[in-house]
C-alpha cells in the first residue's frame, strides 16, 4: 500500500457518513426514471428501470433502491426486485416511481413473445461474454484452456459455434440427455472445471442454454433481428458521495427491427478499477474508495461506458475572494467538475512559479535574469497575458515544438538521406506561421515525390517499407488518436473495431509505394503512387475496399489518389477524432496529462476524463481554423493552468481532473539548454554552430551522451514518451559529470567572469538563482550558501559548490 | 504518462551513509578510496549461484556458412573461401578462422536452425533482443531489461550493463527507464574508467560529501514552499533522490568500483581475451557477472559484422581473430572459475547472410536461417541443435524461431517467460511467445 492510500484509508475510516445524507427530501427539485418508454417480450421477462433525483445544488443521485415503484395495472406488469418489473400478459401499463412528493413515469410496453428458440448468436454466445469464458485468461487465450478455445471476447461467433457444438466430436453437447452436457456440467460445476462455478442451475444462463440445447442447438437464422447498438443508462458521470450509495446501471439494446430490449441481465459489466468501485453481474455499483472508474459494459462484439467517481470528501468551503477565478471555459468545466467532486484546487501560482513554468511549456528555455526580473517587477495587472503572447511569438516557441511533432512523426534520418533538415524546417515553419493543421495533415497524408528534400513526406519515411498495414496504424494514431493495432489481427478486445475496420483503412494506402535510388546522396526514398493497385486481404487474398473508420466505404474513381480521400475525410470538420486527438495532445504537453489517456488511444471504454473539457475544447480548436496558438492562449490563459503545484488532502490523490499543475522533470532538451544558460558555458553539438541550442536538434541522431542518458526519444515509435523514471546513469552524470561540473568551472562560464570582475558574493549567489529558479534568493538560503561558501577550500570552489547544488536541486531539475 | 505510486518507500538517506563516515576517516589518514579498496578482500572463493548472462553481440548480422555452419561440398561460390577445421568434439566442425573456439567446443553448443522474419537491421535487431518485432505502437523491453526486472542486481551493481557500443534496441520499452542498460564504454581504451563514475578530478570526497549536504538543505527550502509543498503526490522528487541513491551506492561500492577496474585484471589475462574491444569486453562482463551484474551486452561496433563488401577480407584478418580469442578465452576463463554453470554466454546476431556470395565479395541479408553459440548455464557442450540445408539457405531440421530462443535464454536464467506484463495501455505482454528448446 502507498503512502497516499494508507493516508486516504485512514481519513475514510475517521469521517462521519457524509454526501447524500447530507441532502434530505427536501432539497430534492426532481425525479426521472430511464428509459421513459420499456419493452418486455412474452411473459415473464424481467426490465430494468433507473431512477435519478435531481437536488437543488445540481447534485443528482441514483434513487433506484429508495423509490416507491406501483404499476397501474399488475394485469400487464408487476414490481419485482430493485427497480425491476415483471411482466404478466401482453398489453400497456405505466409505471411511477415516488420519492417523498416526487415522482416519475414510464410506459411498459409487453409485446407478443417471438417464437422462442433460442439461437446460438443471438442468445447463447452472449453468455460465453456474460460469464468471462471468453476473456484472455480462460478460454479467450490464444491457446484456449485445456483444449476447448473461444475467440476472445466472442469476436468471431461461427469459430466459437464450431467449438462449442462440432469440435472434440461434438462431444461437449449431449443432444440426447442434455443436462449430461459438457458446456453446462463444467460452467455449473457438476464436473471439476478450472474456471470455477459460473452459473447455477437455475439461472437464466443455465436455462436457455439446456433449452437450446434440447432444441437441436441451432446456429441461428440469418434473417434474424441484429443487435445495432447497446445503450447504457443513466448517461452522463455519476458521483458517489458515501460509500453506502450505490448506482444502478440499465442496458437497453436496439435491434435492426426497430425494437429494443431490457439487456440489463445479459451484458457482461466490468470495471476499470475495482479497488475503486465493483460492479455487480447486475449492474450495480458499489463503491470501494475515491477515485473514478469507467464501467463498462459489453456483449456481443458491442461496448459502451460510463464514468463513475467515488467521492467521500467533506464538503467544499464557500469559494471566497482567494479562490481561483474563472478566467473562461476551460475554468468552468474543470472547476465544475471539481465542485462535483468535492475537490479543492490548489490556490494561484505565485507569479514567480508561473512564471518559469510558462516558459519552459510554451518555448521549453528558462527566463534570464534579465527576463525574470523584468516580469516579476511589471506591474501591470495584464502581465500574465502579455508574457503569453510574447512568447508564442517568439522564435524558440516554433523550434520547442517542432521538436514535440518531431517525436510524434518519427523524424530519422535512417538511410544517411540528410532528410531531418527538411522534414524539421517543415514542421519548424507550420508552427512559426501557425498554418492551420488540416493543412500540414493534408500535406503529410498526400505527399508525393521525394522524402529526402521534401519535409512533409517525411510521413512516409520509414526504415523497411513498411507493409500498407503499418499506415493504417500510423495514420490512426499520430492524427486520430486511435490505436488499432490490435485490430490488425482479430476484433480489438476493448474498442469496437474490427479487423475490417483496419484493414479497410490500411486499403487508403495501397497505391503507396516506396522507391529507392542511389544518386548523389547515398540513398534516397521516394514516394511513388501505383493508381491501380489494389490492398488484398493478408489471409483470403480478396480484394478489400477502402473503408474509413465511421464504416463508410467512399466510391474512389480509378485515376484518384486515395488519401486525398482520406485526408478529406479526416480534416473534416465533423470528424469526431482528428480535432479532439489534436487538442487533446496539446493539452497533455501544457498540462501532464491528456483529457484522453494514453493520448493514442481513443475508445469507448477510455472515456475522457472531462467530456465538455474536450468537446468545447476541440469546438474552439474547429473555431479558429485548427490552429495552435488560438488554442494555446485559451489553455494557457485558464486559472487552471495557473494553478500551483501544491497539494492539498481533497487533491492529494486527483491526478485526472487538473485540481493544482502536475509537476514533471525538464526534459532532456530543456535540461541541456537550461544548463548552458544557467552557467553561461552551452552544450556544442558536433556538425553544428555554436550556439544551436538542444531544443532546435533536427533529429535524436545528433550525437550527445547527456542527451541518450536523460531519456531523448530515439523516435522509432510515435508513442512520445519520454520521461521515464531517473537513472542512475542520469543522477551520476549530474553529480559527477562534466555536465554540471565542467560547465560550472568552465573558464568561459560565467561564474568564473563574475568573480574576475569583481561581483560580491551576494551578488553572484542572486544571479544563480535567477538564471536557475527564476526568482530571488530567500534569505535562508543566501545564508545556507555563505556557510558553505567559508567552509570551502576557498571562495571560487565554495561558489562553484552552490552553483553545483542549485544545479542538482529539485526545483530546478522540476518543472512546477 | 503520471505512473501509479511505485515509491512506497521512505529513500534511504543518501546522507547518512556509514561508508562516508568511514571514507571521511579514511581520508584524514591520507587514504583514499581505492588504497580502501584494496585493503579489502579479494573476491570471494566461490562463483554467485544465481544465473546470469553474457551476450556477445554481433551487430550486423554474422554468416553462418563462414564461422558456424560451414558447407564444404556446397558450389564455391556458395560455400566461400574458408574451409572447416575439425573440433575437439569428433563430428563437428568449424571454421578454419576459429581455431582457440575448436578447442573448446565441447563447452557450448550450436543452434544452426535460428530464423527470422525480417531482413532489415533495426527491426531484426528489435526482434532478436527483445524476442518480439517492433511496433510503431509500443516498444518491448530488451531481454536484458526484462532480466534487470526479474533478477535485479547485487551490491550496488547495475544489473543491466552494454559494454562498448550501447544501442538504442538494448532499450526497457515499456517497461520503463529503470531498466535501462547501464553503458559502460569500451574497456579496451588506455585508461578506461566507467563515464561519471568517479568524482570529478577537482572533487574530492569530502567536498562532494559537503556539497550533497548543501543540496539537501536547499532542497529542503524548497520542499516547504506553500506554492509547491506536497506537488509530488507520484513520488517523483522521492523517485530522483532513489536515482542518487543507488548512484552513491554505485559510486562509493568498492566491490562496484572494483568490478569496473579492469586494469587490475592480471596481465596475463588480459592478454588472453585479447586487447581487442571484444576481448576486453568479454573480459569486464565476466567480472561485472562475477561482482553481482545479470545481464552484460558486448558490442564492438555499429553492425561491424554486416558484410556486405570484402567478407572474407573482413572476417579473416579483423572479425574472426578477435571473436575467436575472446569467445574461446571467456569461456575456458568461466570454467575455470567455476562460473560457467551459473553464466549463460551467447554469441548471436540479428540475422545470417546470403548463401551466394555476391559481386562485391560479400554477403548480404539473409533471415531465412542462421547460426547461434549458447555455452553454460547447463547447456551440454559439444552439440550441434538443428541444421540447415545444403546451401545454408533454409532451415532442414528443427527451425528455432526467435521467439523461441528467447524462450530459451530466460529458461536457462531461471525466468518464467509465461509471465504477463501489462502495458500502460493495459495490453497483455508475455516475457516470450515462443516455447523453449531443450540444450542439456
Amino acid at each position: 500500500m502507498t503512502r497516499r492510500h494508507l493516508g486516504c484509508a485512514a481519513l475514510l475510516a475517521c469521517m462521519p457518513v457524509l454526501g447524500a445524507g447530507t441532502r434530505s427530501a427536501a432539497d430534492l427539485r426532481k425525479i426521472t426514471i430511464e428509459p421513459t418508454a420499456g419493452f418486455i417480450s412474452g411473459v415473464g421477462g424481467s426490465h430494468t428501470f433507473v431512477v435519478s433525483g435531481h437536488y437543488q445544488d445540481g447534485f443528482v443521485a441514483d434513487l433506484t433502491r429508495d423509490a416507491v415503484f406501483t404499476t397501474s395495472d399488475p394485469g400487464v406488469a408487476r414490481i419485482g426486485p430493485r427497480g425491476t418489473v415483471i411482466s404478466t400478459a401482453e398489453g400497456v401499463a405505466r409505471i411511477t416511481a415516488k420519492s417523498g412528493t416526487h415522482s416519475a413515469e414510464a410506459a411498459l410496453v409487453v409485446t407478443p413473445a417471438r417464437p422462442k428458440t433460442w439461437q446460438f448468436y443471438s442468445d447463447i454466445a452472449p453468455i460465453f461474454s456474460k460469464l468471462g469464458c471468453n476473456n484472455n485468461a480462460c478460454h479467450g487465450a490464444q491457446n484456449g484452456q485445456n483444449g476447448f478455445k473461444l475467440s476472445l471476447f466472442g469476436y468471431d461467433a461461427p469459430v466459437d459455434y464450431d467449438a462449442v457444438v462440432k469440435n472434440s466430436d461434438g462431444r461437449r453437447i449431449n443432444r440426447t440427455e442434455p443436462e449430461k452436457s459438457l458446456i453446462l456440467q463444467k460452467p455449473s460445476f457438476g464436473v471439476p472445471h478450472g474456471g470455477g462455478k459460473l452459473m447455477e442451475k437455475n439461472s437464466l444462463e443455465y436455462t436457455t442454454m439446456l433449452q437450446w440445447i434440447r432444441d437441436g442447438a441451432p446456429i441461428g437464422a440469418s434473417g434474424g433481428a441484429k443487435l445495432l447498438s447497446v445503450q447504457m443508462l443513466p448517461g452522463g458521470l455519476r458521483v458517489l458521495e458515501n460509500l453506502s450509495e450505490r448506482q444502478q446501471i440499465a442496458a437497453v439494446g436496439t435491434y435492426s427491427d426497430g425494437s429494443r430490449v431490457d439487456l440489463t441481465e445479459k451484458v457482461r459489466y466490468t470495471s476499470s478499477d475495482e479497488v475503486i468501485a465493483t460492479v455487480s453481474s447486475s449492474g450495480l455499483v458499489t463503491p470501494k474508495r475515491n477515485g473514478e472508474v469507467s464501467v463498462l459494459i459489453r456483449t456481443l462484439g458491442h461496448l459502451d461506458a460510463i464514468r463513475v467517481a467515488v467521492a467521500v470528501r467533506p464538503d467544499l468551503p464557500v469559494a471566497t475572494a482567494n479562490s481561483p477565478a474563472v478566467r473562461n471555459f476551460v475554468d468552468e468545466v474543470v472547476f465544475g467538475k471539481l465542485r462535483k467532486l468535492k475537490i479543492a484546487s490548489a490556490p494561484a501560482s505565485t507569479d514567480a512559479q508561473f512564471l518559469r513554468r510558462v516558459y519552459l511549456d510554451t518555448i521549453g528555455t528558462l527566463p534570464t535574469p534579465e527576463e525574470s526580473l523584468a516580469f516579476l517587477n511589471d506591474a501591470d495587472p495584464n502581465r500574465r497575458d502579455k508574457l503569453i503572447d510574447a512568447l508564442l511569438d517568439r522564435p524558440e516557441y516554433a523550434q520547442f515544438w517542432a521538436l514535440k511533432w518531431g517525436d510524434l512523426f518519427m523524424i530519422r534520418d535512417i538511410f544517411n538521406m540528410n532528410n531531418t533538415p527538411y522534414a524539421h524546417e517543415y514542421f519548424r515553419r507550420n508552427f512559426a506561421e501557425d498554418r492551420p493543421y488540416t493543412e500540414v495533415a493534408r500535406e503529410m497524408l498526400t505527399g508525393v515525390g521525394s522524402l529526402a528534400e521534401v519535409g512533409p513526406n517525411n510521413f512516409y519515411s520509414r526504415e523497411d517499407r513498411r507493409s500498407t498495414e503499418e499506415y493504417a496504424t500510423l495514420v490512426s494514431q499520430t492524427l486520430l488518436g486511435v490505436s488499432l493495432e490490435c485490430a490488425r489481427c482479430h476484433d480489438h478486445p476493448k474498442e469496437k473495431w474490427k479487423r475490417d475496420d483496419f484493414l479497410g483503412l490500411a486499403a487508403f494506402f495501397s497505391q503507396v509505394k516506396m522507391k529507392e535510388r542511389n544518386g548523389y546522396r547515398p540513398f534516397e526514398g521516394f514516394v511513388v503512387l501505383n493508381y491501380a493497385a489494389d490492398f488484398k486481404h493478408p489471409q483470403s487474398r480478396q480484394v478489400v475496399r477502402p473503408r474509413l473508420l465511421d464504416g463508410s466505404e467512399p466510391v474512389i474513381g480509378p485515376m484518384i489518389d486515395r488519401r486525398e480521400v482520406l485526408a478529406q475525410w479526416v480534416t473534416a470538420q465533423g470528424n469526431p477524432f482528428f480535432a479532439r486527438a489534436t487538442v487533446n495532445r496539446v493539452w497533455k504537453q501544457l498540462f501532464g496529462k491528456g483529457i484522453v489517456d494514453p493520448v493514442d488511444d481513443f475508445r469507448v471504454t477510455n472515456p475522457p476524463s472531462n467530456p465538455e473539457l474536450l468537446d468545447g475544447l476541440a469546438e474552439y480548436f474547429i473555431e479558429h481554423n485548427f490552429r495552435f496558438k488560438p488554442l494555446m492562449k485559451l489553455m494557457l490563459r485558464s486559472s487552471t493552468y495557473q494553478l500551483a503545484s501544491a497539494s492539498n488532502e481533497s487533491n492529494a490523490e486527483d491526478s485526472t481532473n487538473y485540481s493544482r499543475y502536475y509537476v514533471r522533470k525538464l526534459t532532456a532538451e530543456q535540461l541541456l539548454d537550461a544548463v548552458g544558460d544557467v552557467t553561461g558555458a552551452p552544450e556544442r553539438f558536433q556538425g553544428f554552430y555554436r550556439g544551436k541550442r538542444a531544443i532546435d536538434l533536427p533529429d535524436p541522431g545528433v550525437p550527445s551522451y547527456f542527451l541518450a542518458t536523460f531519456n531523448r526519444p530515439i523516435r522509432d515509435t510515435a508513442k512520445c514518451e519520454r520521461t521515464g523514471t531517473p537513472t542512475i546513469t542520469q543522477a551520476m552524470h549530474f553529480m559527477n559529470g562534466d555536465a554540471v561540473q565542467g560547465k560550472v568551472a568552465s573558464p568561459e562560464g560565467r561564474l568564473l567572469e563574475m568573480i574576475a570582475s569583481g561581483a560580491t558574493d551576494d551578488r553572484i549567489i542572486e544571479h544563480f538563482y535567477l538564471a536557475a529558479n527564476s526568482r530571488l534568493p530567500k534569505p535562508e538560503e543566501v545564508a545556507l550558501a555563505k556557510a558553505f561558501i567559508s567552509k570551502q577550500a576557498n571562495r571560487e570552489f565554495g561558489l562553484q559548490g552552490v552553483a553545483w547544488a542549485l544545479l542538482n536541486s529539485k526545483e530546478f531539475l522540476f518543472n512546477h | 504518462m503520471l505512473g501509479r505510486g511505485t515509491y512506497h518507500r521512505a529513500p534511504m538517506s543518501v546522507w547518512g551513509r556509514r561508508d562516508f563516515v568511514r571514507i571521511g576517516s579514511a581520508s584524514l589518514l591520507g587514504l583514499n578510496v581505492w588504497d580502501l579498496a584494496r585493503l579489502s578482500p579479494v573476491h570471494a572463493a566461490g562463483p554467485p549461484k544465481q544465473n546470469a548472462c553474457i551476450l556477445i553481440w554481433l551487430m550486423g548480422g554474422p554468416p553462418q556458412q563462414d564461422m558456424w555452419d560451414m558447407k564444404p561440398d556446397a558450389p564455391h561460390e556458395y560455400r566461400g573461401l574458408f574451409k572447416p577445421i575439425p573440433t575437439n568434439v569428433p563430428g563437428i566442425q568449424i571454421s578454419e578462422h576459429l581455431p582457440r573456439t575448436a578447442k573448446v567446443m565441447d563447452k557450448f553448443a550450436i543452434i544452426r536452425s535460428m530464423t527470422g522474419k525480417t531482413a532489415q537491421h533495426e527491426p531484426a535487431q528489435d526482434y532478436v533482443l527483445s524476442g518480439y518485432p517492433p511496433l510503431a505502437s509500443l516498444a518491448y523491453p530488451s531481454m536484458g531489461s526484462v532480466v534487470a526486472k526479474e533478477k535485479g542486481g547485487r551490491d550496488g551493481l547495475p544489473p543491466y550493463v552494454a559494454i562498448a557500443k550501447p544501442g538504442y534496441a538494448y532499450g526497457p520499452g515499456f517497461l520503463g527507464a529503470a531498466y535501462n542498460a547501464f553503458a559502460a564504454g569500451d574497456p579496451n581504451e588506455a585508461n578506461y574508467r566507467v563515464r561519471d563514475i568517479r568524482l570529478p578530478t577537482d572533487v574530492d570526497w569530502d567536498q562532494a560529501s559537503d556539497r550533497r549536504f548543501l543540496l539537501k538543505k536547499l532542497d529542503g527550502v524548497f520542499l516547504k514552499d506553500p506554492s509547491v509543498h506536497n506537488a509530488d503526490t507520484e513520488g517523483e522528487f522521492a523517485a530522483v533522490d532513489d536515482a542518487y541513491v543507488k548512484a552513491v551506492d554505485l559510486v562509493s561500492s568498492a566491490k562496484a568500483q572494483k568490478a569496473f577496474q579492469i586494469s587490475e585484471e592480471p596481465n596475463r589475462i588480459r592478454e588472453m581475451y585479447g586487447r581487442t574491444p571484444m576481448g576486453q569486453g568479454c573480459l569486464l562482463a565476466r567480472r561485472l557477472v562475477e561482482a553481482g551484474t545479470r545481464f552484460v551486452t558486448v558490442t564492438t561496433g555499429m553492425n561491424v559484422w554486416d558484410l556486405h563488401v570484402r567478407n572474407f577480407d573482413m572476417l579473416q584478418n579483423d572479425l574472426l581473430p578477435s571473436f575467436d580469442m575472446s569467445f574461446s578465452a571467456l569461456l575456458t576463463d568461466l570454467a575455470d572459475r567455476g562460473m560457467l554453470d551459473s553464466t549463460l554466454v551467447i554469441a548471436n546476431g540479428e540475422f545470417g547472410r546470403t548463401p551466394k556470395v555476391n559481386a562485391a565479395g560479400g554477403r548480404d541479408h539473409w533471415p531465412k536461417v542462421w547460426s547461434c553459440a549458447m555455452a553454460g548455464a547447463g547447456i551440454r557442450g559439444g552439440q550441434i541443435y538443428g541444421a540447415s540445408d545444403a546451401n545454408a539457405g533454409e532451415v532442414k531440421d528443427k527451425p528455432v524461431q526467435v521467439e523461441d530462443y528467447t524462450a530459451t535464454v530466460y529458461n536457462l536464467l531461471g525466468i518464467d517467460y509465461s509471465k504477463e506484463y501489462e502495458t500502460p495501455i493495459g495490453r497483455p505482454v508475455r516475457i516470450s511467445n515462443g516455447k523453449h528448446i531443450n540444450l542439456s
